[in-house]
Protein backbone atom coordinates (compact mmCIF):
# COMPACT_ATOMS: atom_id res chain seq x y z
CA UNK A 1 0.00 0.00 0.00
CA UNK A 2 1.31 3.22 -1.07
CA UNK A 3 1.90 6.16 1.42
CA UNK A 4 -0.56 8.41 0.29
CA UNK A 5 -3.43 5.49 -0.03
CA UNK A 6 -2.06 4.78 3.69
CA UNK A 7 -2.72 8.53 4.63
CA UNK A 8 -6.13 8.41 3.28
CA UNK A 9 -7.11 5.64 5.07
CA UNK A 10 -5.93 6.49 8.23
CA UNK A 11 -7.77 7.21 11.66
CA UNK A 12 -5.63 10.15 11.96
CA UNK A 13 -7.35 11.96 8.57
CA UNK A 14 -10.51 10.99 9.91
CA UNK A 15 -10.15 12.62 13.04
CA UNK A 16 -9.22 15.90 11.55
CA UNK A 17 -11.77 15.52 8.97
CA UNK A 18 -14.56 15.16 11.90
CA UNK A 19 -12.88 17.63 13.65
CA UNK A 20 -13.20 19.89 10.56
CA UNK A 21 -16.62 19.73 9.82
CA UNK A 22 -17.79 19.67 13.87
CA UNK A 23 -15.86 23.41 13.32
CA UNK A 24 -17.63 24.16 10.31
CA UNK A 25 -21.44 23.35 11.95
CA UNK A 26 -20.52 25.56 14.54
CA UNK A 27 -20.64 28.04 12.10
CA UNK A 28 -23.44 27.16 10.56
CA UNK A 29 -25.60 26.90 13.97
CA UNK A 30 -24.29 30.31 14.70
CA UNK A 31 -25.87 31.46 11.81
CA UNK A 32 -28.63 29.30 11.50
CA UNK A 33 -28.93 31.14 15.31
CA UNK A 34 -28.80 34.55 13.72
CA UNK A 35 -31.20 36.59 12.64
CA UNK A 36 -29.35 38.27 9.60
CA UNK A 37 -29.36 34.47 7.99
CA UNK A 38 -32.93 33.40 8.85
CA UNK A 39 -33.83 34.62 5.22
CA UNK A 40 -31.13 32.72 4.18
CA UNK A 41 -32.48 29.44 5.77
CA UNK A 42 -35.64 29.92 4.53
CA UNK A 43 -34.64 30.22 1.23
CA UNK A 44 -32.52 26.94 1.35
CA UNK A 45 -35.73 24.83 2.50
CA UNK A 46 -38.37 26.89 -0.23
CA UNK A 47 -36.63 25.03 -3.01
CA UNK A 48 -34.06 22.08 -3.78
CA UNK A 49 -30.98 22.82 -2.31
CA UNK A 50 -29.66 22.40 -5.82
CA UNK A 51 -32.06 25.15 -7.44
CA UNK A 52 -30.86 27.53 -4.38
CA UNK A 53 -27.56 26.97 -4.60
CA UNK A 54 -27.59 27.79 -8.46
CA UNK A 55 -29.68 30.52 -8.81
CA UNK A 56 -28.38 34.25 -8.68
CA UNK A 57 -31.20 35.61 -7.26
CA UNK A 58 -30.96 33.46 -4.21
CA UNK A 59 -28.76 35.85 -2.45
CA UNK A 60 -26.54 34.72 0.90
CA UNK A 61 -22.88 34.25 -0.70
CA UNK A 62 -21.50 33.31 2.46
CA UNK A 63 -23.89 30.65 3.52
CA UNK A 64 -23.53 29.28 -0.35
CA UNK A 65 -19.52 28.92 0.70
CA UNK A 66 -20.82 27.61 4.09
CA UNK A 67 -23.18 25.06 1.79
CA UNK A 68 -20.02 24.58 -0.44
CA UNK A 69 -17.38 23.89 2.24
CA UNK A 70 -20.08 21.34 3.91
CA UNK A 71 -19.86 19.07 0.24
CA UNK A 72 -16.27 18.91 0.17
CA UNK A 73 -15.46 17.94 4.18
CA UNK A 74 -18.25 15.04 3.33
CA UNK A 75 -16.51 14.15 0.34
CA UNK A 76 -13.22 14.00 1.72
CA UNK A 77 -15.24 11.95 4.89
CA UNK A 78 -16.51 9.51 1.89
CA UNK A 79 -12.87 9.35 0.12
CA UNK A 80 -11.65 8.59 3.43
CA UNK A 81 -14.36 5.93 3.88
CA UNK A 82 -13.73 4.36 0.98
CA UNK A 83 -9.95 3.43 1.70
CA UNK A 84 -10.18 2.73 5.18
CA UNK A 85 -13.42 0.06 4.14
CA UNK A 86 -10.99 -0.99 1.40
CA UNK A 87 -7.34 -1.23 2.71
CA UNK A 88 -8.30 -2.15 6.33
CA UNK A 89 -11.83 -3.85 7.44
CA UNK A 90 -12.05 -5.66 4.07
CA UNK A 91 -8.35 -7.17 4.27
CA UNK A 92 -9.05 -7.83 8.31
CA UNK A 93 -12.04 -10.11 6.96
CA UNK A 94 -10.26 -11.64 4.05
CA UNK A 95 -7.55 -12.35 6.52
CA UNK A 96 -9.31 -12.84 10.26
CA UNK A 97 -12.86 -12.79 9.59
CA UNK A 98 -15.23 -12.38 12.50
CA UNK A 99 -18.58 -11.22 13.04
CA UNK A 100 -17.88 -7.90 14.78
CA UNK A 101 -15.40 -6.94 12.02
CA UNK A 102 -18.11 -7.89 9.36
CA UNK A 103 -20.80 -5.59 10.87
CA UNK A 104 -18.74 -2.58 11.08
CA UNK A 105 -17.63 -3.17 7.35
CA UNK A 106 -21.63 -3.58 6.83
CA UNK A 107 -22.23 -0.19 9.06
CA UNK A 108 -19.87 1.42 7.03
CA UNK A 109 -20.78 1.00 4.06
CA UNK A 110 -24.07 1.66 4.31
CA UNK A 111 -23.48 5.33 6.41
CA UNK A 112 -21.83 5.93 2.95
CA UNK A 113 -24.89 4.91 1.14
CA UNK A 114 -27.35 6.83 3.84
CA UNK A 115 -24.55 9.95 3.00
CA UNK A 116 -25.34 9.64 -0.77
CA UNK A 117 -28.85 9.02 0.01
CA UNK A 118 -28.73 12.57 1.62
CA UNK A 119 -26.81 14.14 -1.04
CA UNK A 120 -29.39 12.73 -3.58
CA UNK A 121 -32.17 13.70 -1.97
CA UNK A 122 -30.37 18.07 -2.00
CA UNK A 123 -29.87 17.38 -5.35
CA UNK A 124 -32.19 14.87 -7.02
CA UNK A 125 -35.88 15.51 -8.37
CA UNK A 126 -37.90 18.71 -7.19
CA UNK A 127 -39.55 20.97 -4.94
CA UNK A 128 -42.31 23.72 -5.06
CA UNK A 129 -43.58 25.29 -1.23
CA UNK A 130 -45.66 27.82 -0.69
CA UNK A 131 -48.11 26.88 -3.12
CA UNK A 132 -51.58 28.74 -1.88
CA UNK A 133 -54.67 27.57 -3.32
CA UNK A 134 -58.36 27.51 -2.99
CA UNK A 135 -61.02 25.69 -4.27
CA UNK A 136 -61.35 25.03 -7.56
CA UNK A 137 -57.86 25.92 -8.21
CA UNK A 138 -55.22 24.46 -10.19
CA UNK A 139 -51.31 24.28 -10.11
CA UNK A 140 -48.96 23.05 -12.90
CA UNK A 141 -45.51 21.92 -12.41
CA UNK A 142 -42.78 20.11 -14.08
CA UNK A 143 -43.38 17.24 -17.04
CA UNK A 144 -47.20 17.90 -17.48
CA UNK A 145 -48.42 17.47 -14.05
CA UNK A 146 -50.98 19.35 -12.12
CA UNK A 147 -52.58 19.59 -8.94
CA UNK A 148 -56.48 20.46 -8.94
CA UNK A 149 -57.85 21.45 -5.13
CA UNK A 150 -61.62 19.76 -5.78
CA UNK A 151 -62.44 20.90 -1.99
CA UNK A 152 -61.52 22.19 0.97
CA UNK A 153 -63.13 20.33 3.84
CA UNK A 154 -62.40 22.75 7.26
CA UNK A 155 -64.61 21.95 10.49
CA UNK A 156 -62.56 23.83 12.65
CA UNK A 157 -63.79 27.51 14.03
CA UNK A 158 -62.50 30.09 11.33
CA UNK A 159 -61.01 32.00 14.14
CA UNK A 160 -57.80 29.17 14.31
CA UNK A 161 -56.54 30.57 11.23
CA UNK A 162 -55.88 33.78 12.62
CA UNK A 163 -53.54 32.14 15.08
CA UNK A 164 -49.80 30.96 13.51
CA UNK A 165 -48.94 29.31 16.93
CA UNK A 166 -50.13 27.70 20.23
CA UNK A 167 -52.97 25.83 18.88
CA UNK A 168 -54.87 23.54 20.98
CA UNK A 169 -56.12 20.22 19.89
CA UNK A 170 -59.71 21.41 21.08
CA UNK A 171 -59.04 24.13 18.17
CA UNK A 172 -58.25 22.09 15.25
CA UNK A 173 -58.25 18.44 14.71
CA UNK A 174 -55.38 17.52 12.44
CA UNK A 175 -57.42 14.06 11.73
CA UNK A 176 -60.54 15.99 10.46
CA UNK A 177 -59.63 18.93 8.63
CA UNK A 178 -58.53 18.34 5.07
CA UNK A 179 -58.73 18.80 1.40
CA UNK A 180 -59.53 16.51 -1.30
CA UNK A 181 -57.00 17.13 -4.82
CA UNK A 182 -56.72 15.31 -7.63
CA UNK A 183 -53.14 14.81 -9.76
CA UNK A 184 -53.36 14.79 -13.16
CA UNK A 185 -50.97 15.08 -16.13
CA UNK A 186 -51.60 16.04 -19.71
CA UNK A 187 -55.25 15.84 -18.55
CA UNK A 188 -55.03 12.74 -17.41
CA UNK A 189 -55.95 11.66 -13.80
CA UNK A 190 -53.30 10.34 -12.07
CA UNK A 191 -54.22 9.85 -8.66
CA UNK A 192 -56.91 11.69 -5.89
CA UNK A 193 -57.65 11.43 -2.81
CA UNK A 194 -57.82 13.33 0.87
CA UNK A 195 -54.83 14.93 1.95
CA UNK A 196 -54.35 15.97 5.89
CA UNK A 197 -51.65 17.34 7.73
CA UNK A 198 -48.89 15.24 8.22
CA UNK A 199 -50.99 12.79 6.30
CA UNK A 200 -49.88 13.38 2.23
CA UNK A 201 -51.05 12.51 -0.89
CA UNK A 202 -48.05 9.91 -2.87
CA UNK A 203 -48.26 9.13 -6.45
CA UNK A 204 -44.74 6.84 -7.21
CA UNK A 205 -42.11 9.74 -6.02
CA UNK A 206 -44.42 12.94 -6.02
CA UNK A 207 -45.57 13.86 -3.16
CA UNK A 208 -48.68 16.44 -2.11
CA UNK A 209 -48.22 17.41 1.18
CA UNK A 210 -50.75 19.68 3.14
CA UNK A 211 -49.12 22.47 5.13
CA UNK A 212 -51.33 24.45 6.46
CA UNK A 213 -54.99 26.49 5.93
CA UNK A 214 -54.84 29.53 6.08
CA UNK A 215 -56.94 32.66 5.67
CA UNK A 216 -57.90 33.69 1.95
CA UNK A 217 -55.08 35.91 0.71
CA UNK A 218 -57.35 37.42 -1.52
CA UNK A 219 -58.57 40.87 -0.87
CA UNK A 220 -62.13 40.46 -2.66
CA UNK A 221 -62.62 37.93 -0.49
CA UNK A 222 -62.02 39.79 3.08
CA UNK A 223 -65.42 41.04 2.95
CA UNK A 224 -67.32 42.24 6.23
CA UNK A 225 -69.38 39.61 7.79
CA UNK A 226 -68.64 36.89 5.32
CA UNK A 227 -66.28 34.13 6.18
CA UNK A 228 -64.74 32.79 2.61
CA UNK A 229 -63.83 29.16 2.86
CA UNK A 230 -59.79 28.49 3.97
CA UNK A 231 -57.46 28.09 1.16
CA UNK A 232 -54.25 25.10 1.27
CA UNK A 233 -50.58 25.69 1.03
CA UNK A 234 -49.05 22.70 -0.50
CA UNK A 235 -45.83 21.94 -0.82
CA UNK A 236 -44.76 19.54 -4.25
CA UNK A 237 -42.11 17.06 -3.96
CA UNK A 238 -39.99 14.59 -5.87
CA UNK A 239 -37.59 12.43 -4.60
CA UNK A 240 -36.41 9.77 -6.19
CA UNK A 241 -33.99 8.15 -3.69
CA UNK A 242 -36.52 8.45 -0.99
CA UNK A 243 -37.42 4.82 -0.83
CA UNK A 244 -33.96 3.68 -0.74
CA UNK A 245 -32.84 6.12 1.25
CA UNK A 246 -35.80 5.22 4.14
CA UNK A 247 -35.03 1.65 3.64
CA UNK A 248 -30.90 1.97 4.55
CA UNK A 249 -31.33 4.23 6.96
CA UNK A 250 -32.37 1.46 9.75
CA UNK A 251 -30.30 -0.93 8.30
CA UNK A 252 -27.51 0.57 9.29
CA UNK A 253 -29.13 1.38 12.76
CA UNK A 254 -29.55 -2.42 13.38
CA UNK A 255 -25.79 -2.44 12.08
CA UNK A 256 -24.36 -0.67 14.89
CA UNK A 257 -27.08 -2.80 17.65
CA UNK A 258 -25.74 -5.74 16.43
CA UNK A 259 -22.11 -4.81 16.50
CA UNK A 260 -22.87 -3.74 20.14
CA UNK A 261 -24.37 -6.50 21.25
CA UNK A 262 -21.40 -8.44 19.12
CA UNK A 263 -18.76 -6.64 21.23
CA UNK A 264 -20.96 -5.54 24.69
CA UNK A 265 -18.38 -8.04 26.50
CA UNK A 266 -15.09 -8.49 24.51
CA UNK A 267 -12.61 -5.56 26.07
CA UNK A 268 -10.92 -3.34 23.31
CA UNK A 269 -7.44 -4.76 22.82
CA UNK A 270 -6.32 -0.96 23.16
CA UNK A 271 -7.64 1.85 24.23
CA UNK A 272 -11.51 2.63 24.64
CA UNK A 273 -12.84 2.90 21.15
CA UNK A 274 -11.95 -1.10 19.38
CA UNK A 275 -13.11 1.14 16.37
CA UNK A 276 -10.82 3.68 16.52
CA UNK A 277 -7.85 1.32 17.27
CA UNK A 278 -5.33 1.23 14.70
CA UNK B 1 -48.18 21.53 43.93
CA UNK B 2 -45.96 20.90 41.04
CA UNK B 3 -43.62 22.93 42.22
CA UNK B 4 -43.67 21.77 45.63
CA UNK B 5 -43.17 18.24 44.39
CA UNK B 6 -39.86 19.97 41.87
CA UNK B 7 -38.50 21.18 44.55
CA UNK B 8 -38.78 17.87 46.79
CA UNK B 9 -37.25 15.99 43.60
CA UNK B 10 -34.14 18.82 43.64
CA UNK B 11 -33.71 18.19 47.86
CA UNK B 12 -34.18 14.17 47.25
CA UNK B 13 -31.40 14.33 45.09
CA UNK B 14 -29.36 16.53 46.53
CA UNK B 15 -29.71 13.99 49.51
CA UNK B 16 -28.78 11.11 47.33
CA UNK B 17 -25.51 12.74 46.11
CA UNK B 18 -24.21 13.45 49.61
CA UNK B 19 -25.21 10.16 50.95
CA UNK B 20 -22.96 8.92 47.95
CA UNK B 21 -20.08 10.90 48.95
CA UNK B 22 -20.41 10.04 52.35
CA UNK B 23 -20.01 6.61 51.19
CA UNK B 24 -23.51 6.12 53.22
CA UNK B 25 -24.59 3.59 50.41
CA UNK B 26 -27.66 1.97 52.34
CA UNK B 27 -29.03 5.62 52.82
CA UNK B 28 -28.06 7.25 49.04
CA UNK B 29 -30.12 4.01 47.37
CA UNK B 30 -33.08 5.04 49.86
CA UNK B 31 -33.04 8.51 48.73
CA UNK B 32 -31.89 7.48 45.22
CA UNK B 33 -35.59 5.22 45.08
CA UNK B 34 -37.26 8.02 46.66
CA UNK B 35 -36.42 10.81 44.53
CA UNK B 36 -37.19 8.53 41.31
CA UNK B 37 -40.13 7.50 42.34
CA UNK B 38 -40.83 11.38 43.40
CA UNK B 39 -39.41 12.34 39.89
CA UNK B 40 -41.78 9.59 38.20
CA UNK B 41 -45.20 11.65 40.40
CA UNK B 42 -44.61 14.62 38.67
CA UNK B 43 -44.18 13.01 35.66
CA UNK B 44 -47.79 11.74 35.39
CA UNK B 45 -48.75 14.77 37.02
CA UNK B 46 -47.87 16.95 34.11
CA UNK B 47 -49.36 14.32 32.12
CA UNK B 48 -52.71 14.53 33.38
CA UNK B 49 -52.34 18.45 33.66
CA UNK B 50 -51.66 19.23 30.68
CA UNK B 51 -52.81 16.33 28.24
CA UNK B 52 -49.83 15.16 26.56
CA UNK B 53 -46.54 13.24 27.54
CA UNK B 54 -44.07 15.44 29.50
CA UNK B 55 -41.60 15.59 26.57
CA UNK B 56 -42.16 18.63 25.19
CA UNK B 57 -40.69 22.13 26.81
CA UNK B 58 -37.64 22.30 28.65
CA UNK B 59 -39.09 21.36 32.20
CA UNK B 60 -40.61 18.85 30.84
CA UNK B 61 -37.87 17.27 28.69
CA UNK B 62 -35.06 17.54 31.80
CA UNK B 63 -37.50 15.81 34.19
CA UNK B 64 -38.25 12.93 31.82
CA UNK B 65 -33.74 13.10 31.34
CA UNK B 66 -33.20 12.91 35.24
CA UNK B 67 -35.90 10.30 35.83
CA UNK B 68 -34.10 7.36 32.84
CA UNK B 69 -30.85 8.96 34.42
CA UNK B 70 -31.96 8.11 38.03
CA UNK B 71 -33.18 4.80 36.87
CA UNK B 72 -29.97 3.90 35.27
CA UNK B 73 -28.22 4.87 38.23
CA UNK B 74 -30.04 2.92 40.42
CA UNK B 75 -29.47 -0.38 37.62
CA UNK B 76 -25.69 0.02 37.30
CA UNK B 77 -24.37 -2.45 34.89
CA UNK B 78 -20.48 -2.42 35.03
CA UNK B 79 -17.28 -3.28 37.27
CA UNK B 80 -19.01 -4.27 40.79
CA UNK B 81 -16.12 -2.60 42.41
CA UNK B 82 -16.76 0.65 40.60
CA UNK B 83 -20.69 1.06 40.69
CA UNK B 84 -21.18 2.84 43.90
CA UNK B 85 -18.04 5.22 42.34
CA UNK B 86 -20.32 5.83 39.40
CA UNK B 87 -23.47 6.04 41.33
CA UNK B 88 -21.63 9.27 42.63
CA UNK B 89 -21.42 10.80 39.22
CA UNK B 90 -24.45 9.68 38.01
CA UNK B 91 -26.23 11.92 40.31
CA UNK B 92 -23.94 14.81 40.17
CA UNK B 93 -25.18 14.94 36.76
CA UNK B 94 -28.86 14.24 37.51
CA UNK B 95 -28.15 17.33 39.86
CA UNK B 96 -26.58 19.03 36.57
CA UNK B 97 -30.01 18.85 34.97
CA UNK B 98 -31.98 19.99 37.81
CA UNK B 99 -30.19 23.14 38.38
CA UNK B 100 -30.47 23.86 34.80
CA UNK B 101 -34.17 23.50 35.08
CA UNK B 102 -34.37 26.32 37.68
CA UNK B 103 -33.21 28.54 35.04
CA UNK B 104 -36.47 27.83 33.08
CA UNK B 105 -40.57 28.06 33.19
CA UNK B 106 -41.36 25.43 35.81
CA UNK B 107 -44.33 24.78 33.78
CA UNK B 108 -45.89 22.53 31.98
CA UNK B 109 -45.82 23.03 27.89
CA UNK B 110 -48.48 24.31 25.64
CA UNK B 111 -50.20 21.49 24.67
CA UNK B 112 -50.32 21.79 21.24
CA UNK B 113 -52.60 19.44 18.58
CA UNK B 114 -50.14 17.32 16.93
CA UNK B 115 -48.66 15.84 20.44
CA UNK B 116 -50.71 13.00 20.52
CA UNK B 117 -48.74 12.18 17.09
CA UNK B 118 -47.33 8.93 17.26
CA UNK B 119 -44.02 9.67 15.82
CA UNK B 120 -43.87 13.08 17.29
CA UNK B 121 -43.97 11.04 20.33
CA UNK B 122 -41.46 8.53 19.62
CA UNK B 123 -38.86 10.85 18.00
CA UNK B 124 -38.88 12.94 21.49
CA UNK B 125 -38.75 9.47 23.61
CA UNK B 126 -35.89 8.53 21.91
CA UNK B 127 -34.16 11.93 21.63
CA UNK B 128 -34.72 11.93 25.58
CA UNK B 129 -33.68 8.44 26.23
CA UNK B 130 -30.23 8.77 24.41
CA UNK B 131 -28.98 11.60 25.88
CA UNK B 132 -29.37 9.91 29.76
CA UNK B 133 -27.26 7.27 28.09
CA UNK B 134 -24.54 9.45 27.34
CA UNK B 135 -24.37 10.85 30.53
CA UNK B 136 -24.31 7.72 32.22
CA UNK B 137 -21.77 6.93 29.70
CA UNK B 138 -19.63 10.03 30.73
CA UNK B 139 -19.59 8.36 34.50
CA UNK B 140 -17.70 5.36 33.47
CA UNK B 141 -15.13 7.42 31.06
CA UNK B 142 -15.10 10.49 33.85
CA UNK B 143 -14.49 7.26 36.89
CA UNK B 144 -11.69 5.72 34.42
CA UNK B 145 -10.03 9.00 33.39
CA UNK B 146 -9.46 9.35 37.39
CA UNK B 147 -8.32 5.90 38.43
CA UNK B 148 -4.66 6.23 38.71
CA UNK B 149 -4.18 2.13 37.63
CA UNK B 150 -4.77 1.33 33.86
CA UNK B 151 -5.06 -2.16 33.74
CA UNK B 152 -8.01 -4.98 32.64
CA UNK B 153 -9.63 -3.98 35.19
CA UNK B 154 -10.15 -0.48 34.80
CA UNK B 155 -10.39 -0.86 31.02
CA UNK B 156 -13.81 -2.57 31.73
CA UNK B 157 -14.62 0.93 32.75
CA UNK B 158 -13.90 2.21 29.60
CA UNK B 159 -15.49 -0.58 27.85
CA UNK B 160 -18.71 0.06 29.49
CA UNK B 161 -18.34 3.89 28.32
CA UNK B 162 -17.81 2.59 24.72
CA UNK B 163 -20.95 0.58 25.44
CA UNK B 164 -23.33 2.73 26.89
CA UNK B 165 -21.94 5.29 23.94
CA UNK B 166 -22.76 3.33 21.26
CA UNK B 167 -26.47 2.26 22.91
CA UNK B 168 -27.05 5.62 22.84
CA UNK B 169 -25.77 6.71 19.34
CA UNK B 170 -28.28 3.88 18.00
CA UNK B 171 -31.20 5.61 19.75
CA UNK B 172 -30.36 9.27 18.68
CA UNK B 173 -30.04 8.08 15.20
CA UNK B 174 -33.01 5.34 15.36
CA UNK B 175 -34.78 9.30 16.94
CA UNK B 176 -33.37 11.11 13.86
CA UNK B 177 -34.71 8.54 11.68
CA UNK B 178 -38.69 8.73 13.30
CA UNK B 179 -37.92 12.73 12.46
CA UNK B 180 -36.74 12.10 9.17
CA UNK B 181 -40.51 10.23 8.35
CA UNK B 182 -42.29 13.00 10.29
CA UNK B 183 -40.60 15.99 8.13
CA UNK B 184 -41.43 13.99 5.01
CA UNK B 185 -44.53 13.40 5.87
CA UNK B 186 -45.36 16.76 7.58
CA UNK B 187 -43.19 19.60 5.38
CA UNK B 188 -42.66 17.40 2.01
CA UNK B 189 -38.97 17.31 2.76
CA UNK B 190 -36.93 15.09 5.25
CA UNK B 191 -34.24 17.71 5.67
CA UNK B 192 -35.08 20.92 6.77
CA UNK B 193 -32.07 24.12 6.69
CA UNK B 194 -31.89 25.33 10.71
CA UNK B 195 -30.70 25.38 13.92
CA UNK B 196 -32.05 22.07 15.04
CA UNK B 197 -31.30 20.27 12.26
CA UNK B 198 -27.65 21.20 11.76
CA UNK B 199 -27.20 20.69 16.13
CA UNK B 200 -28.57 17.10 15.02
CA UNK B 201 -25.40 16.61 12.47
CA UNK B 202 -23.13 18.30 15.28
CA UNK B 203 -24.30 15.44 17.37
CA UNK B 204 -23.90 12.50 15.24
CA UNK B 205 -20.26 13.99 13.85
CA UNK B 206 -18.95 14.13 17.35
CA UNK B 207 -20.13 10.84 18.28
CA UNK B 208 -18.17 9.75 15.24
CA UNK B 209 -15.42 11.67 16.24
CA UNK B 210 -15.40 9.50 20.15
CA UNK B 211 -15.69 6.21 18.31
CA UNK B 212 -13.01 6.85 15.28
CA UNK B 213 -9.91 8.39 17.58
CA UNK B 214 -6.55 6.78 16.71
CA UNK B 215 -3.53 5.67 18.83
CA UNK B 216 -2.83 3.47 21.87
CA UNK B 217 -1.39 3.59 25.22
CA UNK B 218 -1.92 5.62 28.28
CA UNK B 219 -2.10 8.97 26.55
CA UNK B 220 -4.63 8.19 23.82
CA UNK B 221 -6.86 6.25 26.08
CA UNK B 222 -7.29 9.76 28.36
CA UNK B 223 -7.74 11.48 25.13
CA UNK B 224 -10.25 9.00 23.80
CA UNK B 225 -12.58 8.84 27.16
CA UNK B 226 -12.21 12.64 27.14
CA UNK B 227 -13.72 13.05 24.18
CA UNK B 228 -16.05 10.16 24.97
CA UNK B 229 -17.12 11.28 28.64
CA UNK B 230 -17.68 14.96 26.76
CA UNK B 231 -19.80 13.81 24.57
CA UNK B 232 -23.32 14.03 26.87
CA UNK B 233 -22.01 17.65 27.71
CA UNK B 234 -21.37 18.63 24.35
CA UNK B 235 -25.08 17.37 23.25
CA UNK B 236 -26.45 18.77 27.19
CA UNK B 237 -24.95 21.90 26.36
CA UNK B 238 -26.43 22.05 22.93
CA UNK B 239 -29.92 21.63 24.12
CA UNK B 240 -29.23 23.97 26.91
CA UNK B 241 -28.71 26.63 23.99
CA UNK B 242 -31.63 25.35 21.60
CA UNK B 243 -33.60 26.10 25.21
CA UNK B 244 -32.82 29.86 25.61
CA UNK B 245 -33.56 30.78 21.81
CA UNK B 246 -36.66 29.27 22.14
Amino acid sequence: MSRITEKLASFHYTTWNLVVLLLWQVWGMLMAGSAAYKTGFQGMNNVLVRDWLLSKDTGFPVLKVWFIGLCILMILLGINLIFCSWEKIFRLIRTRFNGPKLYMLIVHVIFGLVALGHLGGLMLGYEYNNIQLSEGKTYSFEDGYRIEVKSVNFISDYKVLEKTKYITKDEFDYRKNSADITLTRDGKELSSGSVFLLDPLEYRDIQVTLRNFIKSPEPGDQQVGVESKPWIVLTVSRNPVLNIFLVIYPLMIAGIFIHLIMTWKKPPASGLASEGAE
Amino acid sequence: MLIKLYYIIIFLNLLCFSFRIAGRKNLGYASGIVALIANGALLISIAIQSGHLPLFNFFESFLFMTFVLGLLGLCIRGPKDYADKIRVWVWFEILVLLIMTLFFPKEPAFSMYNYGYILIILFHIFRYVSLPLMLYASAFYIQFIIQREKNERTRLLSQQGRNFLLLSAGLFLTSEYIGIIWCQIGWGDFWMWGLNFLQSIFIVLFLMLAFHLPGKGKFYEDIKSIIGGLAGFAVLTLYIVRGLLG
